[in-house]
């Protein structure tokens, strides 16, 4: 008997969802093929939550907060339904909305600070004006929004009378990443979604721009979406954590589950393949072989070419992502044995 | 291998691969205006701008199949002293010697007959943190890697050339190797253009390489992959690596497997040194006990812990690089500086050169320190 067929149907959420993404797919197509850049994800977002996104570049993750947006850019096409719940009133099926209406929610229901703090100023420009001219296209009042702006700089341990008259490049990497926070929640939005809030940043920066973000997630009422490659900075931040492998998630739940109690091979590998000051140098080891072209996904599961305990039915049957425990599903045939043929020590002391 | 030698040792002497000794660099950023009027003027106005002391006073040693992993934030020094060590800066005081040559001298042709300035460019390569910017677009990965042999090795010819590259290339994993030599930079990920980046550096066997945060923009899953490939070539070639990284996990990672050392920096000195374990378990100096503190542990609880709890740095912001704090100049972050670290700059304690050394009173035990009061009104406790 399969372990899969002990795991039962997924029940309905129970929680207030914000983002319902059903059976999203995005594909390009090009001169080598089709590719499929985002693979039939099914995901709620809950009102409120912190989630996680981790996988390596070109798993999708950034492909996959585009799409939360509807912004995949031509000529990729977007599949599937995006629906927005908003606190109050209808919801909204994103991928149905034309010109005005996507620009108005993209900024003011769901915002996204993207990575690479470096580019997303424009340099000619100083930093006021980057968000006197977000107010005005949202028709919103300029003075009542400069002040939430000062408010929400403050917040972030940026002196406004300091930063707003600067240009991008007179900031320091910690300035500008936290500019950017700033305006993205500027128009307070249900949603933001940072990817990769602390790349390029020094060590101690990259801690104290973690509590700030940390602190904004109490304090402000929204849900945050925090994608990165590297666990460690997602790992303490976020209650949910999904891994992406392949432009699918292939874990998905509580980020104590997944870490702790990790059940998907690939889950497993990424931790082990993280530089830390924990675990044993000689335990910290390198995922072997590369991850897949998306215009040739292997057949079956995805990660069946690099996984240690694939079998043949991994070659030919594609794993579902199923619920394996209460709000902790995996995508994988063999959960237990990935659990016990494949150790990870998290921290010194810890058994497993 | 190929059937050139490739691999006369210069210089055999019993001298380090590379010794710096109180390298001190200084920049000037002066104006036009500045540098047009006579210094007499200058001072009299006090217009000239105060050098920024990139690396002040700093002393280390590199040894054969030796690896140092030099640690810190942006401004600290790190990639200038990275820089001086390999002869792409000249230092303003003090010395680099290439076992036992000060490179200077040797590029002034002042030690012609024992070692030219081509043997010591040739024993000191860089590789770089972009691969994109060092990797030439337009060029195919075999020419690129054969631009170094035709420049060091005329005399190697053609086939000999390409047997090099392609067995270089094979013994790094980068297979099929004929596939990858017709490929552009375009056609490679990221992880494959670091490779050929680190082969081209390795090509010429070099005795040590600078490292400057090659893995820092590599997705984390890769980093150990291009560690553990410096540190296989490394049996191979018996390269010393000067490996500089704001990360201190990378470092410990680096500096644990090769059984080589940590130094710390901050505004331009070495604050510690010591080896990956002594650095990771033991940190003696309290700046390296916050980059310890601040390193995000793996386990969600712990890293949790980590986010929320108080900072133990008494001010956020780095100090600025051309106003360096007097006395120690950790002092204005430092949760356990005393008056007297106000006043005095502490020198690196606790033994030889190979030995774990702080540049901390604290490691005095009867240093006036003891006597001294906080600045603080009382020290504080950094989390571990």
């Amino acid at each position: 008997m399969s372990e899969s067929e002990f795991v039962t149907e997924r029940p309905e959420a129970e929680r207030d969802t914000v983002l319902e993404v059903r059976d999203a797919t995005v594909t390009y197509d090009m001169s080598r093929g089709q590719a499929r850049v985002l693979n039939e994800i099914d995901l709620d977002i809950y009102r409120g939550e912190t989630l996680g996104i981790v996988g390596e570049s070109g798993s999708g993750k950034s492909m996959f907060a585009s799409t939360l947006m509807d912004a995949v850019e031509e000529p990729g096409l977007l599949q599937g339904s995006i629906t927005y719940y908003p606190e109050e009133g209808d919801p909204i099926d994103i991928t149905q909305l034309e010109g005005g209406d996507t620009k108005r929610l993209r900024w003011e229901e769901i915002a996204l600070v993207s990575q690479g703090a470096m580019s997303a100023f424009n340099p000619t420009k100083p930093i006021r004006t980057h968000f006197e001219e977000t107010l005005s296209a949202h028709n919103a009042d300029r003075d009542e929004g400069m002040e939430r702006a000062r408010d929400i700089m403050r917040d972030l341990n940026l002196d406004p009378d300091n930063i707003l008259p600067e240009y991008q490049h007179e900031l320091s990497g910690g300035q500008r990443q936290r500019a950017l926070v700033s305006l993205g929640l500027l128009l307070e939005p249900e949603v933001l979604i940072l990817d990769e809030p602390t790349a390029a940043l020094d060590l101690l920066m990259q801690r104290s721009i973690l509590r700030l973000l940390y602190d904004i997630k109490e304090d402000y009422d929204i849900t945050l979406i925090v994608i990165s490659h590297d666990l460690p900075v997602v790992s303490g931040f976020v209650d949910r954590l999904g891994v992406m492998y392949s432009f699918e998630f292939v874990e998905l739940g509580e980020t104590r589950d997944v870490m702790h109690e990790g059940a998907h091979p690939y889950t497993r590998a990424l931790m082990r393949s993280t530089p830390n000051l924990a675990m044993d140098v000689d335990d910290i080891t390198t995922i072997e072989g590369s991850s897949p072209d998306p215009i040739n996904i292997p057949s079956g599961c995805s990660y069946h070419p690099r996984c240690p305990i694939a079998d043949d039915r991994c070659t030919i049957e594609d794993p579902e992502l199923i619920e394996l425990e209460d709000e902790h599903d995996v995508a994988c045939f063999y959960p237990d044995r990935a659990r016990k043929e494949l150790p990870v020590k998290l921290s010194q002391g810890d058994s497993e | 291998m190929s059937t050139t030698d490739t691999d006369e040792d210069v210089i055999d002497n019993d001298e380090p691969v590379l010794a710096m000794e109180n390298v001190t660099v200084e920049f000037s950023d002066e104006s036009l205006l500045v540098e047009a009027l006579p210094d007499s003027v200058v001072e009299r106005f006090g217009m000239g701008e105060e050098p920024v002391h990139a690396v002040d006073d700093v002393s280390l040693e590199i040894g054969e199949e030796d690896v140092v992993v030099l640690i810190g934030e942006s401004g600290s020094g790190k990639s200038t002293l990275g820089r001086t060590a390999i002869g792409l800066q000249d230092p303003t005081s003090g010395s680099v010697k290439y076992r036992g040559y000060d490179i200077e001298e040797v590029e002034a042709g002042q030690h012609t007959g024992e070692v030219y300035a081509e043997d010591v460019r040739r024993a000191l390569q860089i590789v770089h943190q972009d691969s994109d910017a060092a990797l030439n677009p337009y060029r195919t990965i075999r020419s690129q890697l054969a631009e170094p042999l035709k420049l060091w090795y005329p005399e190697m010819d053609l086939n000999d050339r390409q047997e090099r590259i392609a067995t270089m290339l094979r013994t790094t994993g980068v297979t099929p190797a004929e596939d990858y030599m017709e490929r552009y930079p375009h056609e490679l990920s990221g992880g494959e253009k670091q490779r050929v980046a680190i082969i081209r550096a390795m090509l010429l066997e070099p005795d040590l390489i600078l490292a400057d945060e090659v893995v820092s923009a590599l997705d984390v899953s890769l980093r150990i992959e291009i560690m553990d490939l410096l540190l296989d070539l490394q049996e191979m070639f018996g390269t010393s690596y000067l490996f500089v990284s704001h990360n201190l996990t990378n470092a410990r990672y680096m500096a644990d497997k090769a059984d080589g050392r940590i130094a710390v920096m901050y505004l331009g000195r070495i604050v510690e040194v010591g080896s990956a374990e002594e650095i990771i378990n033991d940190p003696k100096h309290p700046y390296t006990q916050i980059l310890k503190w601040a390193s995000l542990p793996l386990d969600p609880d712990d890293a949790r812990k980590t986010i929320t709890e108080e900072s133990p740095m008494m001010s956020q912001e780095a100090p600025d690089p051309r106003d360096i704090p007097s006395g120690c100049r950790f002092h204005t972050t430092c949760p356990k500086a005393h008056e007297v670290c106000t006043e005095v700059d502490p020198d690196l304690i606790g033994g030889e050169e190979r030995e774990h050394r702080a540049a901390c009173f604290r490691e005095d035990s009867t240093h006036e320190y003891w006597d001294s009061e906080s600045i603080h009104g009382g020290d504080r406790d950094i989390p571990l």
